[in-house]
């Protein structure tokens, strides 16, 4: 997301990202639009309101994991850093109340394991980028996963969003603190860290929001691997 | 044969102390209720916190009706025996309530259903809104809250829609035998390949299922999350006939061909003079 955002949104100041805009009317009222519709919230023009980045998790349903698949399958070995482009939105804050969140790209769901105790991811799909993180695109954040135990083909990777942050860099690019990916056998076992994927970047400061819930802190995405024949 | 009395000899300082336990237990029943609202329920899903919240709350107030039966002079196996042929009477009373409660504890701790989830227990169908230790509260899909004793919950069949992670959308399209139905399937496909409910995995599918009388029969599938299944269904369903116009494939009336196989003689059509209309 290499726009960067303004402070706070004054009255006739519009943002556009990717799928996404956010506009301050004259009457102090603000107008989200996405993908999937519009919405219209209204304040006073005193009200300060901002737009922040987001993790994708609220836009259109509540998920706590998103799932990136690669278009093309990769090797992965112990240590390997690989980067792809991860989903993201906006949050619009009215005085520090979330007011809108705002998809930058069409939403999209998976089922990430079995229909009985698998796990509903937001999708997406992108390449996947070993070594060097790979430049900004307007509208995605990037994330890194790094992996550990086997080595094994990859058909995508994760992005833990309840319990990630998001880190900016200096041209305004969004990153998902790193992944790792567990590597065991025939399946990968995603967890996140809070740690930024890479030096220099800045955190970007939420209000505070309450702790994820329990079931979300502990549950790991697990996937199958890439399996010949 | 005689009964003695159990609570003969009765002391006021025993009964005050069953009276100040048994309030004690209630008031400490309420503190721990309101410790765990404080400080679990807003960490675990609703549908598994009010459950366990009944569970802790009934099991103190029980502990504390226990003790307090001790100072009488009474304590569970003495009671049994001292009740004799009266509690057999109170026990075939209360033999549904008690059967309400023991399934209302297996309810509980086996947790097929929560709070919140949809579900199905025998001919009624909504959503859990209570699970108490005597019954549970249905709300209908039209708005009527239903008080299903636990007794037949446990005893009986439940389906429950949220238990699963996916739920399957599924229907039946006709196309006329005069359409492409490589095109159709494809239209059909991107239909759902654009709708964020249709999950990417398991796979949606679309295939012939039937060359019927009138029509092609199309059964289109996709698997979306069980909370956004039926707004998914409706609105698929709404869209499909706009996006099979658009895409020139025509969903036929229902039709029949008359084939008149006997060509010798020419059909004679004999016109007869009938009563005028009225």
């Amino acid at each position: 997301m290499p726009a960067v955002l303004p402070a706070t949104l004054a009255p006739g100041v519009e943002v556009r990202i990717g799928a996404a805009s956010v506009r301050r009317l004259s009457d102090g009222a603000v107008e989200g639009c996405d993908a999937h519709g519009c919405t219209r919230v209204k304040a006073p023009p005193g009200v300060e309101a901002r737009v922040l980045p987001a993790p994708a998790s609220h836009r259109l349903l509540r998920v706590d994991f998103a799932y990136v698949e690669f278009e093309e399958p990769i090797h992965a070995s112990p240590g390997d850093l690989i980067w792809f482009y991860a989903p993201l939105e906006l949050e619009v804050l009215l005085s520090g109340i979330p007011a809108l969140r705002l998809s930058t790209t069409r939403v999209k769901y998976t089922l990430v394991g079995d229909v009985v105790d698998g796990i509903i991811c937001r999708y997406h799909k992108s390449p996947a980028y070993p070594g060097d993180p790979p430049p900004p695109v307007e509208g995605l954040a990037l994330a890194a996963a790094e992996v550990d135990g086997d080595p094994g083909i990859l058909p995508g990777a994760g992005v833990g969003l309840a319990s990630s942050t998001l880190y900016r860099g200096e041209d305004g690019s969004i990153y998902y603190s790193l992944q790792r990916l567990e590597i065991e056998g025939s399946t990968a076992a995603l967890r996140s860290t809070r740690r930024p994927p890479r030096r220099g970047l800045v955190e970007v400061r939420r209000p505070p929001r309450r702790r994820p819930a329990l079931h979300q802190a502990l549950q790991p995405l697990v996937f199958r691997l890439v399996e010949a024949g | 044969m005689t009964v003695s009395n159990p609570l003969a000899g009765l002391r006021v300082v025993d009964v005050l102390s069953a009276v100040a336990i048994l309030v004690a237990g209630v008031v400490f029943a309420y503190i721990i209720r309101l410790l765990m609202r404080r400080s679990i329920s807003p960490r675990l899903p609703p549908g598994t916190y009010k459950p366990l919240e009944n569970l802790v709350f009934y099991s103190i107030v029980a502990t504390a009706v226990v003790l307090a039966l001790y100072p009488l002079g009474l304590n569970l196996s003495s009671l049994v025996v001292a009740g004799g042929l009266a509690s057999l009477a109170v026990g075939l009373a209360a033999q549904n309530s008690l059967g309400n409660l023991i399934s209302g504890f297996f309810l509980l701790i086996e947790q097929p259903l929560r709070v919140g989830d949809p579900v199905a227990i025998g001919d009624v169908s909504g959503v859990v809104v209570n699970i108490s230790l005597l019954s549970t509260t249905i709300r209908t899909w039209d708005g009527t809250l239903v008080r299903i004793p636990n007794n037949t919950v446990f005893g009986g069949e439940i389906v429950n829609f949220y238990r699963t992670r996916a739920r399957r959308v599924e229907f039946t399209i006709g196309i006329h035998y005069a359409s492409s139905i490589k095109t159709a399937i494809d239209a059909i496909m991107r239909l759902m390949e654009e709708h964020p409910y249709c999950l990417v995995n398991p796979r949606p599918e679309v295939f012939v299922e039937e060359y019927a009388d009138s029509s092609v029969n199309l059964r289109v599938r996709c698997w979306a999350p069980p909370q956004v299944w039926f707004s998914t269904k409706v609105e698929l369903q709404t869209k499909l006939k706009e996006t099979l116009e658009a895409a020139g494939v025509e969903i036929p009336y229902p039709q029949l061909d008359l084939h008149i196989k006997s060509a010798e003689e020419p059909v004679r059509v004999r016109l007869e003079e009938g009563g005028s209309p009225a």
